[in-house]
């Protein structure tokens, strides 16, 4: 019976500790990573690989390297994040019924948010400035320097920080020197928006079935190159 | 860090809260009844057995039918530690009541049902519904519908913050194509996602379900999607998909009560794997209570299946067996050894053939005081061979034959007693009309039995010898007999003859069914052990789904009467009236189920002889009334069910000592907290007494019990895991009353504390710690205590 009581007692001891952990919420899902892309779990400074499949939460941290790339995805509303090579974000997240409201706070790097049907807000915060839409497809880039580039390739996109309210249309950039002054707007030069592709350059085939006007089955096979930047 | 609060309090409170619960001697079941199902292709069974009896449990059955079908089917339930698990498919009968209960057999040849007066009085009933279906509201996250992706690159992800409050996350399911991937599933908080490492090129289908708590399907979705191949850079897609399963566990068991210290080890690898038109798959399970001198307790078994054409296949399974074939030769048995099928539809065969019984020896004890002996017989091994080729698709038409042999193998051990001998060959018919409304199906068999095949068969000429009518030309004829079974005085030359004949009616809500069946004394096959043998009668039973399929009505009549042969000194007569009016509202309004079920058995023998040995009268009935209800209310934001049941039980009996009354009443409340928090608290009542006018043999049972229990589940505690606890205790005190001079009361306590702990890490599987502490005070005073460590993994 004594060995009962110990057990008893570990049982008990176990359960008291692990009242006092506490669960973020999971928001978003890694749809593809390729190359070196590591996350920072909250209040975690050891990094762990990034694959496809790995679920984030509240407060996460992505950092991907030189040629890499990584693709998220929000569960609530399939809001759509890419982040190219040498880029770097936190990702905020508060869930509120059925919606999450998403905030990407951005260090460094290329960001393409891809929004269809969102549900929560979504925001992109950089060290310059704020851009939240509703509904809208459009690059951040975070430069070293400390400028913020926003391209708007569809809907509006609305853009905040010290000096004000600006509205973004699709096919114009902004560019943000800092957080107190107005950005500079003009027309997007198609040559500056960043590839949408993912960046392996690695050797791909497209395996194509098809019927011809016999009905026999045929296959077509596309071997390609990916483009690299 | 109120809810944090709030979470230690509860949890101290579990902890330090002394309440009591009732379960039978010994053993502890945990079984919550679903009570309605929406559109689900299987019917989950979950059952908890803690047992302390000192005697290992060696298989637990569930015995299932829909209303209105007379014979019940089994399914033997898999087995993981104290749970046993089962899935009854229920694909296309919606708007069906289907009764089931348990039994469970130990390794002492003991079995005892659960309910413990089923299938008698009282069985479960599960209501299968058509309902609406919330499969609109789950977001479909990736890959998209129709969406073409690479194999390498396909992550199946889908949310449902909308249908949260609605669902169990551990419920949900998911498909990719037929295979069930569940195992592998990342279960959020609102949405699930699986990462294959790759999937095979072409187009696939993707089914999500997601369940209420109860386990019925609140909402489900498919959509498609095609995988292409990826080449160069990238690691080519496999063409094997391999799924497994593996557990070990270790039980130690301290039993008071006997002095007893048990240790059991078990340990069980799953493998399946699919290979273009190939399935192919595998199981073992080892138990240290695996002796040459006890029937099987591991498990080996394998199979192949190749599919091709449409739904055609050819399968072979090696090892432990259930054939199933004409319902009243080869079902509801375990087989070690082959099992093979070929479905054409136009042409199917069945084959199976191995050993149902291993060879157990006997021995004798010699006593000195006297210089006798005495035996104690063994078991005899059995072999079975049974063959069904069968035409149609068994969609709308099959028409089969089937040929079974039995025999225990005389030399399998030295001191046995009665081995036995059977044949028997059955044609059985399916045929259904207008999209099965109007189902006929029946079975007519005939079987020779040898009860004692020792010695071997009487040679034709000692035969000629002694019978005059025997001459030289029924030779052949004796050739050909004996090639089936064997020739002695022991074998009984009248065929036995069994048939069953049931027509099932869809139509206005109704389901009417009429079943009627015979199955004779002499009837015997040793492919199907459980059939209740000189029996003859109907059975009449209407199911009726009213107010949009939430309101059912059961209304049952059977009769059935013994001594088919005319050759006992009477003859039993046995009736049974039952009605049943269950109420599942779409709406949130209290569930209800009434029953009244009445059962009698009368063979007319006058009660002058009571006394009688040889001539013994029978006149009894049983009436039960059955009221059960639950209702799910939500407090802020706790989802709440409360449940309550009442049973009332009498028998009315020509002998006074067999007459009993019983009461029970059952209340429970199960409390899900917007953190994954669920508890659950319950109060047990009941008074028997048996023997009310008996002046020596009657007795008084009167049982309190409380209980109280609660789940907790932590996510992400060190990584992507989760750590769930659980803790349920219960109390109760009990005393009888007897009218015998030796014992007049007895009251005693009982206490009964279960602890679990799992922590699971995706990939790696998890780890369970389990605790059971059975504790009895007063009259009787022990304690058992039984821990287990049990590791599982799916891969």
């Amino acid at each position: 019976m004594r060995l009962s009581l110990v057990f008893l007692y570990l049982l008990l001891f176990i359960f008291s500790y692990t009242s006092l952990i506490y669960s973020a919420d999971a928001v978003a899902v890694v749809l593809n990573a390729r190359g070196k892309v590591n996350l920072y779990r909250a209040k975690e400074a050891k990094a762990q690989d990034v694959r496809k499949g790995t679920v984030l939460y509240d407060k996460d941290k992505i950092h991907t390297a030189a040629t890499s790339i990584c693709a998220i995805k929000f569960t609530d509303d399939k809001s759509l994040l890419r982040i190219k090579e040498n880029s770097t974000c936190v990702i905020e997240a508060k869930k509120e019924k059925d919606r999450t409201d998403k905030n990407i706070i951005v260090e460094v790097g290329s960001f393409l948010a891809n929004l269809v049907q969102p549900k929560g807000k979504f925001t992109i915060t950089t060290p310059t400035s704020v851009a939240s839409v509703k509904g809208t497809k459009w690059w951040t880039i975070q430069m070293m320097d400390g400028r913020t580039v926003y391209i708007c390739l569809e809907g509006l996109v609305d853009l905040e920080n010290e000096a004000g309210k600006f509205l973004l249309k699709d096919g114009q950039t902004a560019t943000f020197t800092d957080k107190n002054k107005s950005p500079e707007i003009r027309l997007t030069n198609p040559d500056e928006i960043p590839s949408d592709e993912e960046e392996t350059g690695a050797l791909k085939s497209l395996e194509i079935e098809f019927k011809d006007s016999d009905g026999q089955t045929k296959r077509m096979i596309i071997d390609y190159q990916e483009q690299k930047q | 860090m109120a809810k944090i609060r709030f979470l230690n309090i509860l949890v101290i409170i579990l902890f330090f809260y002394t309440a009591q619960i009732f379960g039978r001697d010994g053993v502890e079941i945990q079984y919550t009844p679903t009570k309605i199902i929406h559109q689900q292709d299987k019917l989950p069974v979950e059952l908890v057995i803690s047992n302390f009896s000192g005697v290992p449990i060696t298989d637990v059955q569930l015995w299932y039918r829909w209303s209105g079908e007379n014979r019940f089917k089994m399914l033997s339930m898999t087995n993981e530690g104290f749970n046993y698990f089962a899935a009854v498919d229920v694909k296309g009968e919606n708007d069906h009541l289907l009764e089931h209960y348990f039994t469970i057999a130990y390794l002492d040849n003991r079995s005892e049902s659960y309910p413990a007066d089923a299938p008698a009085s009282r069985v479960f009933r599960t209501a299968v519904q058509t309902l609406r279906n919330y499969g609109d509201q789950i977001v479909i996250v990736s890959p998209e519908e129709e969406e073409q992706i690479y194999s390498s690159d396909v992550v199946i992800t889908a949310s449902f913050g909308s249908l949260m409050s609605m669902i169990d996350i551990e419920k949900t399911k998911l498909f990719l194509n037929t295979w069930d991937v569940t195992p592998y599933l990342q279960k959020f908080g609102d949405f699930v996602t699986f990462a294959p490492h790759t999937v095979p090129v072409g187009r696939h289908k993707i089914r999500l379900e997601l369940y209420d708590p109860q386990g019925q399907l609140i909402a489900s979705r498919e959509w498609f999607f095609t995988s292409l191949t990826v080449r160069g850079g990238e690691v080519p897609p496999g063409e094997w998909a391999v799924s497994g399963r593996f557990f070990a566990e270790t039980r130690q068991e301290n039993l008071g009560s006997t002095d007893l210290d048990n240790s059991y080890n078990q340990s069980g690898l799953q493998l399946r794997a699919d290979y273009r038109n190939f399935d192919l798959g595998g199981r073992v399970y080892f138990s240290n209570q695996e002796k040459s001198n006890r029937q099987p307790v591991n498990r080996y078994s394998g199979f192949v299946r190749y599919n091709f054409l449409t739904d055609r296949y050819i399968s072979l399974e090696g090892g432990d067996t259930y054939p199933k074939m004409n319902p009243l030769i080869m079902q509801n048995i375990f087989l070690r050894g082959v099992y093979s099928r070929l479905y054409l539809k136009i042409f199917n065969l069945d084959f199976a053939t191995g050993t149902t019984n291993r060879g157990v020896d006997g021995y004798t004890i010699f006593n000195p005081a006297d210089s006798s002996t005495t035996t104690i017989y063994g078991t005899y091994r059995r072999k079975i061979t049974a063959i069904r080729p069968s035409f149609g698709s068994g969609e709308k038409f099959q028409l089969g034959f089937t040929y079974l042999k039995g025999k225990d193998d005389v030399n399998s051990i030295r001191y046995g007693i009665n081995p036995q001998e059977n044949v028997a060959f059955g044609s059985d018919l399916f045929l259904s009309f207008d999209k099965r409304r109007i189902i006929f199906e029946g079975n007519v068999n005939a079987s020779l039995y040898n009860r004692n095949i020792q010695g071997g068969s009487i040679p034709f000429d000692s035969l000629a010898l002694v019978f005059d009518n025997i001459s030289e030309s029924d030779r052949d004829l004796y050739d050909l007999v004996n090639k089936f079974i064997t020739l002695n005085q022991y074998l009984i030359i009248r065929p036995g003859l069994a048939y069953q004949t049931r027509l099932l009616l869809r139509y206005f809500k109704n389901n009417l069914s009429f079943m009627y069946e015979s199955v004779d004394e002499d009837y015997y096959s040793l492919g199907q052990p459980y059939l209740l043998r000189d029996n003859r009668g109907f059975h009449l039973v209407d199911n009726i789904a009213l107010v949009q399929n939430q309101v059912f009505l059961t209304l049952g009549f059977r009769k059935y009467h013994n001594n088919l042969q005319d050759i006992k000194s009477n003859t039993t007569n046995i009736q049974n009236f039952y009605v049943n009016v269950s109420y599942f509202p779409i709406k949130n309004l209290p569930e209800l189920t009434i029953g009244y079920n009445n059962y009698s058995r009368n063979n007319d023998v006058s009660a002058d002889s009571l006394e009688s040995i040889l001539n013994r009268p029978e006149d009894n009935q049983t009436r039960s009334i059955s009221f059960s209800t639950g209702y799910r209310f939500a407090v802020q934001s706790l989802r709440n069910r409360i449940g309550l049941d009442l049973i009332n039980y009498q028998r009315d009996d020509i002998y006074k000592y067999a007459e009993s009354t019983s009461d029970y009443l059952t209340i429970n409340l199960r409390t899900q907290y917007n953190f994954p928090l669920q508890t659950l608290l319950e109060m047990i009542l009941q008074q028997t007494e048996t023997g009310k006018d008996d002046p020596s043999l009657g007795s008084k049972l009167s049982l309190t019990t409380f209980g109280v229990g609660g789940t907790y589940k932590f996510t992400n505690v060190f990584t992507e895991d989760q750590l769930s606890l659980q803790a349920n205790l219960r109390y109760g005190s009990i005393t009888s009353k007897y009218n015998l001079v030796s014992v007049s009361e007895l009251k005693y306590n009982r206490g009964y504390y279960s602890f679990r702990i799992n922590y699971s890490l995706p990939k790696y599987g998890s780890l369970s710690v389990l605790t059971d502490i059975l504790n009895y005070s007063g009259d009787r005073s022990y304690g058992d205590f039984i821990y287990s460590l049990r590791y599982d993994v799916n891969f």
